[in-house]
């Protein structure tokens, strides 16, 4: 016998020796030779039920891995013991092998449809027995297996994930912004898997400027989530009394360069929307091209978007560009998800920006932004799968705003009592 | 006839699933081949063989395996054994539908690996029963595998930056001919990642910082945040030589960050072997150990209000000396809390013991101490950092 062979065994032995199973049947017969029959397979941890109804009480108690399930019992018989099983979560998957002395097509069919798992006739052959309890046994030991590192990693994923989700402005922060910039932001954050490394946020210059940014790290999940809050924490610490899009590019490109590992690296789009000039200013790191719309335009403007990605050469200096957003203009920013959609017929084509400018084109100028994304979703699901972070920011300059110093107390109330 | 839900009643996921029929009989293999395309099955292919049907399943390995015992050239038990004697198809549910009802074929039927058995001639009902039933558990298995290796390769990945953070072999190298002084460290994380981190901050003449982190928490959130607390270490390098005023610095950075709940348990301090002398701080830190060259183990103190709680929070600096030939140990929380111990001079008596009956390396005795000690216990995340001051500054 080979190592691996005797390993296997073992463990098949030690599956045998920790299983627990329930014998239900109403000849105490039966229930003696079933239990001999399991002994003698290295099954010791068995309990007897003399009918359904009292295997049902012994059901919490016991835990059963696995139930041998006679079918013609009084009181409570095996069709319905089973059919109640399956109603009940805990039980749904349990393994059910029923033993009866039916032999018929019908009954094995009845058995089946009541949620056996499987079904040998009497006089049962033990080999075979033995041999059907291990493949359930197994089988459900790999299922919980497999189902228990699930539902460890989720919790622990699903904090993590939360965590990031606060690293995004709040429903109540934008809401003050929009108040005292007369510029509203709205978003839609979609990590491909429970983390990504698409992350964005927004703040106001010592001149109360509306700044924002977008960055997009390589790859996706945790890693690229750890990413994102090492860049959050060196944003934290940047000066945003005078914003200068280019500074603060280089400035942050020059901090991430000691922290990323090689091979790693990020794209950012920053950028501040000035009322006195109208316009924005923006410098961009490798990142997508924004488009840009006045009112009455019927057609997006893609922008200048060239520039090195972060964290790859510390001494990268990056341009200022400017485009034109007056008051009821629109300015759109995107993660590469969107554009990176696999179209065509053969799925070797990208949507790329001409692609979605056609899907935004009719919405241009829908006044209520949060429309304007949820239109957008699903045409772009419909387009072919996405399988990156998809980050999207619609940044309005509302035509009927008077730039504010601060939020007005009067709105504020209004905007709770929403 | 009861209807079972197997009549039409099929659930979605399971009729794209691959189904092989191997049946020498033409008629037979029409015949299960209609019964499942009725029930919904769009994805059933046919070998007339042995051979065939193992030169199929090696292009494509479907999920269920409908199988004949009987068969000609290379009969179903030969094709079972083959298969499960090859790693890739363990998993492989094969139903075996045969006409021997004799019981030492049925047990050589499983001793060759079958699945399950179905008896000739076929039942309609119990056939798609036991079909469904394996294709429902191999598509549950399969999407939980498939969560596992996903799960399993982003955490890998992670994993892989944490060690990034972690100083590098040469680094160490190149500080223990700067200063003199051996770093070593012990980590156990309790999951893929956790919240538990150290490094040292090269200072000029021979001097370096150290700190040892351990973050509140465990997993991937508290991992996150340890990173984030790496990026504020990593921009303290102007306040490194000050440990009372880095740690003051790291608090009120880390206050903005961490929300409630999170915080960090850190020592952070100046290595001075020219001077002799160790000078650090900590904020709900393990107190460092000076194990002398030759006397008795001396603990320093490292109290003081967790970082990340409260802004403006100030921290105190300390000092132990650190000669020639002596030995410093730094270790987190979590070594105390899993050796059961509220005070840290419950670890004495393990550092004394594995020292005294070291022959050899003294780090290597003290962490062998600390894992037996620690037993199979699962705990939370534990480092020990080591510094030996081997040579002259």
């Amino acid at each position: 016998m080979s190592d691996v062979q005797q390993a296997l065994q073992q463990q098949d032995m030690a599956l045998l020796a920790g299983a627990r199973v329930m014998i239900v049947d109403d000849n105490r017969v039966n229930r003696h030779l079933l239990l001999a029959l399991l002994e003698r397979g290295g099954i010791s941890q068995v309990e007897m039920a003399e009918d359904g109804n009292d295997a049902l009480a012994r059901m919490e108690s016991f835990q059963p891995d696995l139930i041998l399930l006679d079918l013609m019992m009084p009181n409570l018989d095996g069709f319905e013991m089973c059919r109640r099983l399956r109603a009940d979560p805990r039980w749904a998957d349990l393994p059910v092998l029923v033993q009866s002395s039916l032999s018929r097509a019908e009954d094995r069919a009845r058995a089946f449809a009541a949620g056996a798992t499987d079904y040998v006739t009497k006089p049962i052959n033990a080999i075979e027995l033995l041999s059907r309890v291990r493949i359930h046994l197994q089988n459900r030991a790999l299922v919980s297996d497999l189902r228990m590192y699930r539902h460890r990693t989720e919790a622990e994923l699903e904090l993590a994930r939360k965590m990031q989700e606060r690293l995004m402005p709040s429903a109540d922060r934008l809401a003050e912004s929009e108040a005292a910039t007369g510029v509203a932001i709205d978003a839609h954050f979609a990590p491909s898997s429970e983390l990504g490394g698409d992350f964005w946020d927004f703040r106001r210059d010592g001149r109360g400027r509306l700044v924002i940014y977008l960055v997009d790290f390589s790859g996706h999940g945790v890693a690229a989530a750890l990413n994102t809050f090492r860049l959050h924490a060196i944003v934290q610490r940047m000066d945003f009394d005078a914003f200068d899009p280019s500074e603060f590019l280089a400035a942050v490109n020059k901090r991430l360069c000691a922290l990323l590992p090689n091979g790693q690296f990020a794209t950012m789009l920053a950028g501040v929307v000035d009322p006195e000039t109208d316009r924005f200013l923006y410098a961009s790191a490798g990142s997508t091209r924004p488009m840009v719309w006045g009112p009455g335009e019927t057609e997006p403007t893609l922008c200048d978007s060239s520039g090195l990605p972060l964290g790859l050469l510390p001494s990268v200096t990056y341009e200022t560009r400017t485009v034109d957003l007056p008051p009821g203009g629109r300015l759109f920013l995107y993660s590469d998800a969107a554009i990176e959609i696999p179209v065509g017929p053969a799925g070797d084509d990208v949507l790329d920006e001409a692609g979605l400018a056609d899907l935004i084109r009719d919405d241009l100028h829908e006044p209520d932004g949060r429309r304007f994304l949820d239109a957008l979703l699903p045409r772009l699901a419909a387009a072919g799968p996405i399988d990156d972070d998809l980050t999207a920011l619609l940044v309005t300059r509302r035509s009927d705003a008077r730039p504010a110093t601060g939020p007005t107390p009067a709105r504020r109330v209004a905007w709770r009592s929403e | 006839m009861t209807a079972a839900p197997a009549d039409g009643a099929l659930r979605l996921p399971i009729c794209d699933c691959h189904v092989l029929v191997v049946d020498d009989t033409d008629f037979n293999r029409t015949l299960i081949g209609a019964i499942l395309e009725e029930a919904g099955f769009t994805d059933v292919s046919y070998a007339k063989d042995g051979f065939e049907a193992l030169e199929k399943i090696a292009q494509r390995t479907p999920d269920l395996l409908i199988l004949d015992i009987m068969m000609p050239g290379m009969d179903g038990f030969e094709v079972c054994r083959r298969l499960r004697a090859d790693h890739a198809y363990a998993d492989l549910p094969v139903l075996v539908q045969t006409a021997l009802s004799s019981s030492d074929d049925r047990n050589r039927a499983f001793a060759a690996g079958t699945t399950d058995l179905i008896s000739k001639p076929l039942d309609r009902a119990e056939l798609l029963a036991r079909v469904r039933i394996h294709l429902e558990n191999r598509v549950l298995i399969r999407s939980l595998q498939t969560y596992r290796a996903r799960v399993e390769g982003e955490l890998a990945m992670a994993r892989s930056m944490y060690e990034h953070l972690l100083p590098s072999t040469a680094l160490r190298d190149g500080l223990e001919r700067d200063s003199g002084v051996a770093v070593r460290s012990h980590t156990v994380l309790s999951s893929d990642m956790g919240g538990d981190l150290w490094g040292v901050l090269r200072l000029g003449e021979g001097r370096f910082g150290v700190f040892l982190l351990d973050m509140a928490g465990r997993g991937v959130s508290a991992a996150l945040n340890a990173f984030r607390m790496h990026t504020l270490i990593h921009e303290l390098s102007d306040l490194a030589e000050d440990p009372a005023a880095f740690l003051t610095e790291l608090n009120d950075r880390a206050v903005r960050l961490l929300e409630l709940g999170e915080h960090a348990a850190v020592l952070y301090g100046v290595v001075d072997a020219a001077a002799g002398r160790f000078r650090y701080a900590g904020a709900a830190g393990t107190a460092p150990l000076l194990l002398p060259p030759d006397g008795e183990p001396v603990f320093g103190d490292a109290a003081g209000l967790p970082v990340g709680v409260t802004a403006g929070t100030r921290y105190e600096a300390r000092e132990l000396p650190f000669a020639a030939g002596a030995t410093l140990m730094l270790y987190s929380n979590a070594v105390l809390d899993a050796l059961n111990a509220s005070a840290h001079e419950s670890l004495e008596p393990l550092v004394r013991q594995a020292l005294d009956s070291a022959a050899g390396d003294r780090f290597a005795a003290v962490t062998e101490a600390l894992e037996r000690a620690l037993g199979e216990a699962p705990g939370d995340d534990h480092t020990l950092v080591w510094l030996d001051r081997t040579g002259e500054a």
